[in-house]
């Protein structure tokens, strides 16, 4: 071992950057990754089912904005239904959510080992702030 | 269930960042904050306190006095010197936690911690 590598092992903040770099090579290697990204890629690449996805997530915003407010949410969600059922039967979206799912679960399992073992909230302590919990 | 790779990987960044000095300072000064007894006295008196001023704000005989009191008491809470150095630990040791997330999210293409931070009230 050099003299220079000896300094690096022996600095946290490099071995931090490090140890940090082979976890996500790591995850990269798993089948959810690759699974989701291929699923990613396809949907992408799919115009109609990022058409379909955006129609979807507009009509539940609104239908959510409209029971907030109290108005009569009857119309619009009977049309988020149907939205729901064109999208239950899109295989592209339809692989594209249920990989990202599976991605997230493998994550969060992550998070927690990590977080149990270092006794502290790993991802909720190092995630940037969206400011609207306050 | 994590593959050998996956919890080989996930061990070792678990005892980098274990043995970082920024983690030891951080958990000495949290013991610390949780158990200094003169900052327990003052968490005992202000929550004391603060159950007493709200009844009687609800029956509406607070004073501006009691106001007073209540904050000066949060006051001498966050200026403690205990409190002062945990605070700047927990910020020594978000960023160091922060340099391992940003070395894990350029790897995946997106930021690790957003994905699996357990939902909160933002959904």
């Amino acid at each position: 071992m050099t003299h220079e590598n000896q300094r690096e092992t022996n600095n946290p903040t490099v071995s931090l950057s490090e140890v940090g770099k082979k976890l996500g090579v790591a995850i990269v290697a798993t089948a959810e990754y690759q699974e989701f990204t291929e699923a990613e890629r396809r949907y992408q690449d799919d115009g109609h089912a990022r058409q379909l996805l955006g129609q979807y997530q507009e009509a539940r915003q609104t239908v959510q904005l409209m029971q907030q407010l109290r108005s009569d949410a009857t119309q619009e969600a009977r049309r988020l239904e149907d939205l729901q059922k064109t999208l239950e039967s899109n295989q592209t979206l339809t692989r594209y959510i249920d990989t990202q799912e599976k991605l997230i679960a493998l994550l969060r399992e992550l998070n927690e080992l990590i977080s149990e073992r270092l006794n502290l909230d790993f991802a909720g302590l190092t995630k940037p702030k969206t400011g609207c919990c306050g | 269930m994590l593959n050998t790779e996956l919890h080989h990987a996930t061990e070792a960044c678990v005892a980098s960042v274990r043995g970082a000095k920024e983690y030891d300072a951080f958990m000495k000064a949290q013991t610390a904050f949780q158990n200094d007894p003169e900052l327990r006295a003052i968490r005992k008196r202000f929550s004391d306190r603060s159950s007493e001023l709200q009844t009687k704000q609800s029956t509406g005989t607070l004073t501006q006095e009691e106001i007073n009191e209540l904050r000066a008491l949060q006051s001498s809470l966050n200026t403690h010197a205990v409190t002062a150095r945990y605070i700047h630990a927990r910020r020594r040791m978000v960023a160091t936690l922060q340099e391992c997330n940003r070395a894990l999210s350029q790897e995946l293409e997106f930021d690790f911690a957003s994905a699996a931070a357990p939902p909160s009230c933002c959904g």
